[in-house]
């Protein structure tokens, strides 16, 4: 594993994957996975498809138990636990698909968010905050929100993780689907997720607005961290993006000449 | 050039919502246009109404001079038309390679219990080494990640001989790098006569493979050209990309 980070912070390790092997069925996908998060960080997990992007977030979050090596998070042992066990300690995990009850209002979606807090009180309280960082959970709250648009439901699902006040959010793939107005919307939401204090761990095919996002990032390829570093830094460097990012995926692009070739 | 598809007046309604308002396009043969607008402006919607998938509430659709209204998604795959799906549809208990081997016919009826060519194999081969999915050839579709999915009916289509794809989000979830090798193909197929009509929200990839370009905003067919044109016109800039 090359490490490219050149940051040499002191701050508390959040979370930590020693030798991860994971799969599923037969096949093995992630074959030895280390990787390290600091309270406070956003990482984006980039690579190619099959790398095992998605496995990572699911041995963190429970889903999937890793067959050999540790997830330690808060410096506790958590591998194994269960997705709800991992809840109760403050990490939520939003999948690829969109996963809000498309029958049911914002704001009901908001408080089923909260279906493991007793107090009706807290979640009205953490609604609230929640409001400050996403306003269309005020602005919308009795649209049913399967007739939002993509960009918003991926509002009120990140919204929604903040109901259990967490520590660490797993976001896989946020961007995906979304048009080039949604995108921006909520890639500026993590950054806000961000500021106020929120750790992310984020799977990105939008490598670039993914990075850019990002305070560190890591390349998964065929099951094994090969590089981490300052997000920025992969950003820049031209084998990262030979290897990893390709053509740029900027909005605006630079005007083609009259063969149609890039100028 | 002439016509291979016109759309006209198409227009569905779910109970009080108007997904699809009196829309009216058509796509040139030998084209590939690109089909762009805001989430929820209508785009798959028009897929499904073109394929077969969901019947409209008005309106016409003709493929090479004739109305296919009405008519089945499987009859339209014999004639031609075909079409890949957001949410990748792979037949989830065959294998990899077998996804490959049965879309190669290109007629339902050579679907099951045809015969599989060597041919077909050296292009289900190759296809599977380009879009890096060699290594997961004889595992079931059901045990691949969302992204190699997508692959995977790309890779679909380019063993079927279609005339007309309709491709919905193709570099969706794909890795930067293979979005490159699917803008080849597309390329080379649309040099062999392939048309194309691809729903997008990656503008790099519009602007570098697709032209024209028809924008959709609420149903309607807001503006049309070529990609330098739609991309400064100021109804687009308002409704889809935004500053």
């Amino acid at each position: 594993m090359t490490n490219m980070d050149n940051s040499g912070s002191n701050s508390t390790v959040l979370l930590k994957l020693t030798d991860v092997i994971a799969g599923y069925g037969s096949g093995m996908v992630l074959k030895g996975v280390n990787l390290e998060l600091k309270q406070g960080d956003v990482m984006c997990l980039i690579g190619p498809n099959g790398a095992g992007k998605s496995t990572v977030l699911k041995t963190v979050s429970g889903l999937l138990p890793p067959r050999e090596g540790s997830v330690v998070f808060e410096g506790q042992n958590i591998t194994g636990q269960t997705p709800k066990e991992n809840l109760r300690r403050g990490i939520v995990h939003v999948p690829q698909e969109r996963s809000l009850f498309p029958g049911m209002t914002v704001w009901d979606n908001l408080l089923m968010g909260g279906y493991l807090i007793r107090s009706r009180k807290v979640i009205q309280e953490r609604i609230e905050e929640a409001a400050h960082i996403f306003p269309i959970v005020t602005s919308r709250r009795n649209t049913h929100a399967g007739s939002l648009s993509g960009g918003e439901q991926k509002q009120v699902e990140l919204a929604r993780t903040l109901i259990f006040d967490p520590k660490l959010i797993l976001l896989d793939e946020p961007s995906i689907g979304l048009d080039p107005k949604s995108r921006r919307l909520v890639f500026e939401a993590i950054r806000g997720l961000a500021t106020a204090g929120r750790t992310i761990l984020l799977v990105e095919q939008n490598a670039r607005s993914g990075l850019a996002a990002a305070d560190q990032g890591a390349i998964l390829e065929t099951g094994l961290v090969r590089i981490t570093g300052v997000a920025a830094t992969l950003l820049e460097d031209p084998e990262v993006a030979r290897l990893y990012l390709g053509a740029s995926t900027m909005t605006r692009p630079p005007a083609k000449n009259s063969t149609g070739e890039l100028t | 050039m002439t016509e291979l598809l016109r759309v006209e007046n198409l227009t569905k309604k779910f109970d009080e919502l108007i997904a699809v308002d009196n829309c009216s396009f058509s796509v040139e043969e030998g084209s590939i246009t690109a089909l762009i607008g805001p989430n929820g402006s209508g785009k798959t919607t028009v897929f499904n109404l073109i394929t077969g998938y969901l019947p409209s509430n008005g309106g016409t659709v003709e493929f090479a001079g004739s109305p296919i209204h009405g008519q089945s998604p499987g009859t339209l795959y014999r004639k031609g038309l075909t079409r890949t799906f957001q949410q990748a549809r792979v037949f989830a208990d065959l294998t990899v390679q077998e996804n490959l081997v049965v879309a190669g016919g290109g007629s339902w009826t050579n679907l099951f219990g045809r015969r599989i060519t060597a041919e077909d194999r050296a292009r289900a081969a190759e296809l599977l080494d380009e879009f890096k999915l060699s290594h997961v050839a004889d595992l079931y579709a059901s045990e691949l990640s969302w992204g190699q999915r997508k692959l995977l009916e790309f890779a679909s289509v380019l063993m079927s001989k279609p005339r007309l794809v309709l491709l919905d989000e193709p570099t969706a979830g794909v890795n930067p790098i293979l979005i490159e090798t699917m803008a080849t193909h597309i390329r080379s197929y649309n040099a062999a006569g392939v048309t194309f009509l691809i729903v997008e929200h990656d503008m790099s990839f519009v602007m570098r493979v697709c032209d024209p370009v028809i924008v959709l905003d609420r149903g309607k067919t807001i503006a049309m050209g070529n990609p330098e044109t739609v991309q400064s016109d100021p109804r687009v800039l308002d409704a889809y990309l935004g500053d």
